[in-house]
């Protein structure tokens, strides 16, 4: 049986901000803790935030990432210096970590987890995925994780990032701190569920960009052309323009079956670019040649209301359970630089308010990453640009 | 504006507008990444704003540095900062060096250090900067990073040079925004606010040092002057010659000279006479010659001229020049403990005499000094001698004690102190120094004490008696060893004397007997006859003598328990040979004797079994042969067990197998080979299933007809579930079988006259409608003709009327027959519809006043067979309409339509003349009409509960005469 506990803040010293979220959680309880889940901002130092996670919890497993900006119960805060927490006490989960994942071993390293998770914890029935947000074939890391434990097993979720440069990512498992590894939580809790859904809210405009060459989730020529000039050129960027300036408003949609497009709210599902190695564009899964890429701009409107559907949707198939943990992942695209503070805040608290209970927010683990995992049409996809919410409940 | 109809043209605009879309998402980006520029700049601000108020704050000096720097990093978003304050050498103060998010050894952080005063130099004082690569390439630390925000300010008054700096290094530098002017502009703030926070609290801080030592020294002299007034020892302070400047109260008293008698002379001029000390007045000269410390106890006279010992210690007093200003000499009169002392040192050398005789060690312990003295013997007792023990006695005695008793010795000894007793018993085991021993000490401590029960001091005796402890503990051990053995065996054992006394009785022996006093089982010599009189009395019930000194007793251990004893008796004897008493042993034998008892019994209880078991044996056979069945008994490896007579008579080949397998008897009997492996496969069967199996045998019987035998076959199973055995019963059904072909013939034969009967039926219903028809339609045109009298019209109308009552008999009897021969029909069927256009028909037989009501519950499209539905609901909706209340003028026909979990529920209901209870249970009867003027066939409802039958469904009627009628129908859901 696993109980969590959340915090959030805004420290400038990584080890008080541990300090401060493991004693805002649990109170003197934090010594119980069998498992932290970190997410903290770029700017916080990772070595320093595992070690004093172990002096305070050393019987906790430890795991952290990075990103662009935290979500608590506590509201939203993204800046350079921002940390969140989930704790959790009990023993039905295990972990597997990887380091050295790319987009051409996504599957291998994947599969490579949950092979290692499965023969550690049997009964595993949710995954919660965290990997480098940078070069990463999220398709096949999906069908890694499935290879073993098959489609009815959620896999959710997030990419993680710094802030918004796709400079770099950081990683930590126990004591270690990677800039390409992933780590993968099985959750084994027999009275636990995870309801999970993605919205994003944006329009594609114009004819698409058709891929002509690519490699894996590597693309080579869209319409004939070198890739990331096109897509620059398309998006009126200066040709030394980096993925920094690209990603607010470059999201590359892809059409959807009328099927998925109804359960979505949207024709398209949406993709980033978070490298460009020269011509060639680090795409988040893989694309084959022949694949049309709408660019899209953001409906505010249509962000907020599917927002609202996507709440009401989620709230309607919890038939009224009291959610006992949110995970939560949001697009980094969709943060400061897209919305104004004002906007964000209000969006974040229509996707929280749903799932109070007497007022109070359950514990709530955000985070502004590269992407997001959620179920659509009954599988495991990964999404970009999205805001994902991932509730758990008992039954 | 002009259509345009160039293709290669609308193209181009297409793409113009398209890269337009695109590019207007851009610039609204850029306003939004300008706005959010402007918006981060008033967070940095707000972030200043707050490290403003956090300084304010009452903090600690390290929680106050640490805010400043850490401050840097948050306001001004860089990845790490350095914070360096040097003081100047007039305030001692040590220099403060923090740095936030970077760790440095000790020699880089000096190295860092001597970068930042170097880089000072160039740039100059109160002035912020910012750095780039190139500007910190020269240095060792700082060229690891790649954009500083550095400034450096000094104050000359507050003695302080403050280095401030925020940095990012090469290898991040992506993450971080680029140093720009605003950021220079917010760093000028900050490190003023710096300086001015600085500036005060050092300001304040120093006050405050000094707030604080002006009131220690007032604190001080406060203190000393109380002391030196009301201290009763004695205090003069002369000046540096040594002349008496003031004296206190004690001195007064002491010497009874007063201030003013004394004030400008030396001290020795007037207390001292002839018999000073040489040696004391030398120390005392140097020590006031070369103004030092001095303590010395010398004999003074006092005004009246008696004599006293003075105990001085002489202090010299220098100012913050270090000139010799003053003497402090502080006395105390110690003429009483100089005596007492005298006293004891006599008493002392008495005692030691006295013990040094007795070896008993004397000890004494003045409280109020702390002082102990220890004679020769104790000194003796605990190995040691004067010289290594000193004065520290008392340590030494603590620590010579053995740990397990240091603690309880000692607070034996604190607890008596306390108490206003003047005895205590104490013993201890100590650990000798010389040899490490450990002894054992028995203890006298005598307490002394004033009228108020105040201790004045302790004396003590200390006797070791560690030889006589020894001894006595083997005895102990020796007598507790004997004393387990004898308790702990399993004899009883006394001992009694001559007279019958007892001398000894062991604890088994008062286990066995439960007796406190032994004595009324104990006997003496005349064993036997005491014995007799114990069992007139009442605790031994009967002995047997087995030999002269050996008997058995069985003995009433308690009410109820009787125990059986072996005892044997033997005499004592003394060196004489004379017999000095007996020891009596007893056995406990009552288990032995019960097992033989038990033993017995289950003999005679398994002969009794014996003959039961072989009776009921002799009894079940003869009911099994005696049996019409034909019975035998399998084991699972297919051995005969058992077969009764009835089946050897009609089965040969079972006579004598009883012990034989099975297939054995295929081998002896070739020609039933086939029926007795078809008896094997199904017995096979029945056990692999664990279940009863039926099998039908044929045989020829004694006049060569056909047998049918029908055999049971059944596994029986022992408690662990295992098969034990198989009974295979087996029964004729010849006639059975005959029986049952006849039914099925029969059977058949109905079936077909049945068809016939229907098609009878069909046929003749659907030829009697045609001409029925062509009846009603001449009857109504001659109604119509205007050639016919009233009269005529009323009798014609009747006849049409008898006419459509038999046609809408001769149409149910065709929807009877319909439903009857026609399969089942599942189609998507709207029940709404079917509804409406029911309402539509039956709306011209009723009033306009009538309401024709539906409530139906989405969806309205089920899966049926619409042909019947639609039968079934025109004749319950029909019944509500024809027998709805003329008299009433607000009737009502409701349909309602619920989707139950696996069930769809139809109501109608009306308010019209209801159904007779009586009626209720026959209405769906055939022919059944309520009244004879009922207006109906009597068929309606019967085909309604046939359709009901066929469709699955059921339906109930709730009913009141005069108030109306609810028709409940169930249908099963059918999925599509």
């Amino acid at each position: 049986m696993l109980e969590f506990f959340s915090a959030s803040a805004r420290v400038i010293n990584t080890k008080r901000g541990v300090m401060e979220c493991l004693e805002a959680a649990m109170d003197n309880n934090y010594r119980d803790a069998d498992l932290l889940i970190w997410h903290a901002s770029i700017g916080h130092d990772f070595t320093d935030l595992l070690t004093q996670a172990k002096e305070m919890a050393p019987n906790a497993r430890i795991v952290a990432a990075s990103c662009c900006g935290i979500v608590g119960r506590e509201g939203v805060s993204e800046s350079m210096k921002d940390m969140a927490l989930m704790a959790i006490k009990g023993k039905d989960f295990s972990i597997a970590n990887v380091d050295g994942i790319y987009g051409h071993n996504s599957y291998e390293k994947c599969l490579e987890m949950a092979k290692n998770m499965k023969a550690e914890k049997a009964g595993i029935n949710m995954i919660y995925f965290l990997g480098s947000g940078i070069d990463i074939d999220n398709d096949e890391c999906i069908r890694g994780f499935q290879e073993v434990f098959g489609e009815s097993v959620t896999i959710f979720g997030a990419t993680s990032s710094d802030n918004m440069k796709g400079f770099i990512s950081y990683q930590g498992v126990d004591d270690k701190v990677y800039e390409h590894g992933a780590y993968a939580i099985g959750f084994a809790d027999p009275t636990l569920s995870v309801d999970t859904q993605a919205t994003h809210g944006f329009v594609a405009v114009g004819e698409p960009l058709v891929v002509t060459k690519s490699n894996g989730n590597i693309i080579e020529e869209l319409n004939g052309k070198p890739a990331w000039e096109e897509y620059l050129t398309r998006l009126g960027l200066p040709l030394d323009a980096n993925c920094g300036d690209s990603i607010p408003i470059g999201a590359l949609g892809e059409r959807l079956s009328d099927e998925l497009a109804a359960e979505y709210g949207n024709n398209h599902i949406l993709r980033v670019v978070t490298k460009h190695d020269g011509s060639n564009m680090h795409y988040a899964t893989t694309c084959p040649v022949g694949t049309n890429l709408w660019l899209t701009v953001r409906d505010e409107d249509l962000i907020f209301s599917e927002m609202n559907k996507m709440a009401a949707a989620m709230q309607k198939r919890g038939e009224g359970k009291t959610p006992v943990a949110v995970f939560h992942a949001d697009c980094l695209a969709r943060g400061r630089f897209l919305f104004n503070r004002i906007i964000k805040e209000e969006l974040v608290s229509s996707m929280q308010t749903p799932f109070y209970t007497n007022g109070v927010c359950p514990p709530w683990l955000g985070m502004y990453g590269f992407g997001e995992f959620a179920r659509l049409g009954g599988k495991n996809t990964y999404h970009n640009y999205t805001s994902a919410l991932y509730v758990i409940y008992k039954s | 504006m002009e259509p345009i109809n160039d293709p290669d043209k609308l193209l181009q605009e297409y793409r113009e507008l398209q890269l337009r879309v695109t590019r207007f998402s851009f610039v609204e980006q850029q306003l939004i990444n300008t706005r959010d520029r402007l918006d981060h700049e008033l967070e940095l601000y707000k972030r200043l704003n707050k490290f403003s108020s956090l300084a304010l704050r009452d903090n600690t000096e390290e929680d106050y540095y640490r805010l400043i720097v850490e401050s840097v990093v948050d306001v001004f978003e860089v990845e790490t900062s350095i914070f360096f304050v040097e003081f100047s050498k007039s305030y001692s103060h040590i220099p403060i060096f923090l740095t936030e998010g970077f760790e440095l050894s000790s020699e880089e952080s000096e190295l860092l250090k001597s970068e930042l005063k170097e880089a000072s130099k160039i740039l100059g004082f109160n002035k912020c900067h910012i750095l780039d690569e190139k500007n910190l390439r020269g240095y060792h630390v700082l060229k690891r990073f790649s954009d500083a925000l550095f400034t450096v300010y000094h104050d000359a008054d507050l003695g302080i040079t403050v280095y401030i700096a925020g940095l990012i290094t090469i290898k991040n530098a992506p993450l971080y925004q680029q140093l720009q002017t605003r950021h220079e502009t917010i760093f000028s703030v900050f490190a003023q606010q710096v300086q001015a926070l600085m500036s005060n609290r050092i300001k304040s801080d120093k006050i405050k040092e000094q707030i604080k030592k002006i009131s220690a020294s007032e604190l001080e002299l406060k203190k000393l002057s109380l002391i030196a007034t009301k201290t009763k020892n004695s205090v003069i302070i002369t000046d540096n010659q040594g002349r008496i400047d003031w004296v206190n109260d004690s001195f007064e008293e002491m010497s009874g000279y007063i201030l003013e008698e004394v004030k400008g002379k030396k001290p020795k001029d007037f207390l001292q006479r002839q018999d000073v000390d040489k040696d004391v007045q030398e120390k005392l000269s140097n020590a006031l010659k070369n103004k030092e410390n001095v303590e010395v106890t010398v004999s003074n006279y006092n005004k009246a001229g008696v004599r006293y010992y003075n105990q001085l210690v002489i202090t010299p007093v220098f100012d913050d020049q270090g000139n010799h200003i003053n003497f402090i000499s502080l006395q105390k009169d110690i003429t009483s403990e100089i005596k007492y002392q005298k006293e004891i040192l006599r008493v002392n050398s008495r005692f030691e005499l006295i013990t040094s005789k007795s070896q008993i060690g004397i000890w004494e312990y003045d409280p109020n000094i702390g002082k102990v003295i220890w004679n020769d013997v104790l000194i003796e007792q605990y190995g040691t001698d004067r010289n290594h023990i000193g004065d520290n006695i008392l340590d030494f005695w603590r620590t010579s004690i053995h740990p397990e008793d240091k603690e309880r010795v000692t607070s034996e000894v604190n607890h008596f102190m306390t108490l206003n007793e003047e005895l205590m018993e104490q013993e201890f085991k100590i650990i000798r120094l010389n040899d490490h021993s450990i002894r054992s000490l028995k203890c006298l401590v005598v307490a002394e004490r004033n009228s108020q029960g105040q201790l004045i001091r302790l004396i003590g005796t200390s006797i070791d008696v560690t030889e006589s402890k020894e001894a006595e503990r083997k005895l102990k051990a020796s007598e507790e060893k004997y004393r387990g053995i004898i308790d702990n065996m399993n004899l009883g054992l006394v001992e009694v004397d001559v007279k019958g006394n007892v001398m000894f009785s062991n604890k088994k022996f008062h286990d066995l007997t439960l007796l406190v006093d032994p004595s009324p089982l104990v006997t003496t010599d005349h064993i036997e006859d005491e014995l007799k009189i114990k069992v007139s009395k009442q605790v031994i019930i009967s002995y047997r003598k087995i030999e002269e000194s050996v008997f058995e007793i069985d003995y009433l251990k308690s009410p109820g328990e009787i125990v059986s004893l072996l005892v044997s008796n033997a005499p004592v004897f003394n060196q004489n040979n004379t017999i000095t008493g007996y020891i009596s042993i007893y056995l406990d034998i009552t288990a032995v004797k019960n097992l033989q008892v038990n033993l017995e019994r289950a003999l005679k209880e398994r002969d009794a079994s014996l003959d039961h078991v072989n009776t009921l044996k002799m009894y079940y056979e003869n009911i099994i042969n005696q049996t019409p069945s034909e019975v035998a008994v399998i084991y699972p490896d297919l051995t005969v067990g058992l077969v009764n007579s009835r089946l050897i008579e009609n089965e040969k080949y079972f006579k004598n197998a009883e012990g034989n397998n099975l297939n054995e008897l295929i081998n002896k009997n070739p020609k039933e080979k086939d029926r007795i492996s078809s008896l094997i496969n199904y017995l096979n069967d029945a056990i692999k299933i664990n279940q009863l199996v039926q099998m039908e045998d044929e045989r020829l019987d004694e006049f060569n007809e056909t047998q049918f035998i029908l055999r049971s076959i059944l596994p029986h199973c022992n408690d662990s579930g295992e098969i034990e055995y198989v009974v295979i019963s087996g029964i004729d059904i010849t006639d059975l079988k005959k029986i049952q072909q006849d039914v099925l013939h029969k059977n058949d034969e109905l079936k077909k006259i049945n068809a016939e009967l229907d098609n009878f039926v069909y046929s003749v219903s659907h030829d009697l409608r045609s001409p029925l028809l062509s009846i009603k339609g001449i009857l109504s045109l001659i109604i119509n003709s205007q050639e016919v009298s009233e009269k005529t019209v009323d009798y014609l109308k009747m006849a049409e009327s008898t006419a459509v009552r038999l046609d809408g008999s001769i149409q149910e009897i065709l929807e009877y027959s319909r439903n009857a021969r026609m399969d089942l029909k599942p189609e998507e069927v709207n029940v709404s519809e079917i509804v409406n256009a029911i309402y539509e028909d039956l709306k011209f037989s009723a009033e306009s006043t009538m309401q024709f009501l539906a409530d139906i519950q989405e969806p309205a499209v089920i899966i049926s067979d619409k042909a019947r539905l639609n039968a079934l609901l025109k004749n319950i909706i029909g019944n509500a309409v024809k027998y709805r209340r003329t008299t009433i003028n607000d009737s009502f026909v409701k349909f309602v339509m619920k989707h139950q979990r696996n069930n769809i529920v139809m109501e109608v209901s009306d308010n019209g003349m209801g159904i007779a209870e009586k009626s209720i249970s026959k209405i769906f009867d055939m022919f059944y009409r309520g009244t004879s003027s009922s207006m109906g066939t009597g068929l309606g409802l019967y085909i309604t509960k046939e359709i009901l039958n066929k469709l699955g469904g059921r339906i109930s009627v709730e009913s009141k005469l005069n108030e109306g009628t609810k028709m409940i129908i169930t249908l099963p859901i059918i999925k599509n």
